[in-house]
């Protein structure tokens, strides 16, 4: 998967937020918040195919946590990130 | 004979040059009159419109096009990026596949010609969009937005209502100024906030007002910007940053996906949010909420007063 062309991570009076600037996305017309370990996936994955087991290993290298606790965490946002089409 | 005219929206010059006999000009004099300045009025001008006969062959790479897809009462659009850099508008008579104007910007948004077509009524509605968009792709690195609300002034502050078409905006400000003392509409459609060096925001009439003939010169430090919402009923509720932000960002359009322009809008917005209070006004459409909103939005000042 990757992340939908026209989504601009912004920071927002200190709050990472997702944005649709680009011309297919000027009609979503919602903001997205992250938080820290979200917008770091985010940052991380920008502009790169992915997959869930990517966003795990992300999770594990930055957070030291374990494998099955992280494809949990990447799976529930992706899933997240999939119904809002941040992603495709 | 071509004549030049300068005027001034929200401290920004700009010049429109066109045909001395043209009828456009007898048009501007209600709307664009009271912004009109003196041809050599120092200062830098954001952009310069020549309306023209011609604006020759390009070569268009299609990037945008809102043609039968968007909300009532926005004009038909196709945006092209040119070889030079530049960029190229076509204004479409909605319902229809007319093109009533075409204009040509360069990258910096600063010299655009532009060509109009069709009756005369159409000529005049593509020109008053067109300076417009130069205004509002002219402005927006400079600390300024253009946006889609009914602005009124009171106490010496420019209130804001943004709403999406139909929501009430109108209705909500014309209660103000219906059943509240002190209040006169300041613009009822384009507005515009402006952030000054020492970052305080502040808004201005414009020459855009919409169907309401408010064609004021005036400005005013920024009081509260107020998402009117129908609800059943009236409660005043004060924004998140996140939220102010996003509120803010539904009602001032521009050209997003060019980077520039993009970043422009969102360091403005950043300013003018943390200075300004932003509401949401869940409200009926009676003149009770006009008086619970005026009781919401300028307590901020009445506690800074007392």
């Amino acid at each position: 998967m990757k992340i939908v062309e026209g989504f601009r991570l912004r920071d927002v009076m200190g709050q990472a937020t997702v944005i649709g600037e680009g011309v297919g996305q000027v009609n979503f017309n919602k903001l997205v918040t992250l938080n820290e370990s979200a917008a770091y996936l985010w940052k991380s994955v920008e502009g790169k195919e992915f997959e869930t087991a990517t966003l795990a290993g992300l999770l594990i290298e930055k957070y030291g946590i374990d494998e099955a606790l992280a494809l949990k965490d990447a799976e529930s946002i992706s899933t997240q990130w999939k119904e809002i089409g941040l992603v495709e | 004979m071509m004549q030049k005219r300068t005027y001034k929206v929200a401290g920004h010059l700009f010049s429109v040059v066109m045909d001395a006999g043209s009828f456009i000009w007898q048009k501007m004099e209600e709307c664009y009159g009271p912004f009109e300045v003196s041809s050599d009025t120092e200062g830098s001008q954001v952009f310069s419109l020549v309306v023209t006969d011609g604006i020759g062959q390009e070569n268009l790479t299609p990037v945008y096009s809102n043609v039968g897809d968007h909300e009532p009462g926005f004009i038909d659009l196709n945006v092209f990026t040119t070889d030079d850099g530049g960029h190229l508008f076509e204004f479409i008579q909605p319902m229809s596949e007319t093109v009533n104007g075409r204009m040509k910007i360069d990258g910096r948004f600063a010299e655009a010609v532009l060509v109009l077509d069709g009756s005369r009524m159409h000529r005049w509605l593509t020109f008053n969009v067109a300076v417009d968009f130069c205004f509002l792709l002219s402005t927006s690195s400079l600390d300024t937005v253009l946006t889609h609300a009914s602005a009124v002034l009171y106490e010496g502050r420019a209130y804001l209502f943004l709403g999406k078409s139909g929501t009430g905006k109108s209705t909500h400000s014309r209660m103000w100024q219906e059943s509240l003392d002190g209040v006169e509409l300041m613009n009822d459609d384009h507005p515009v906030i402006r952030v000054d060096a020492d970052g305080k925001a502040y808004a201005y009439g414009s020459p855009w007002s919409g169907k309401t003939h408010c064609y004021k010169n005036v400005s005013a430090p920024l009081g509260g910007v107020i998402r009117i919402v129908r609800a059943p009923h009236n409660k005043a509720r004060r924004l998140s940053p996140v939220e102010a932000y996003a509120s803010l960002m539904t009602s001032c359009s521009g050209m997003t996906w060019d980077e520039d322009q993009a970043h422009g809008r969102d360091r403005t917005m950043q300013k003018i949010i943390s200075v300004t209070p932003c509401w949401a006004m869940e409200c009926l459409p009676e003149p009770d909420a006009a008086s619970v909103c005026m009781k919401a939005v300028t307590a901020p000042f009445k506690e800074d007063e007392a």
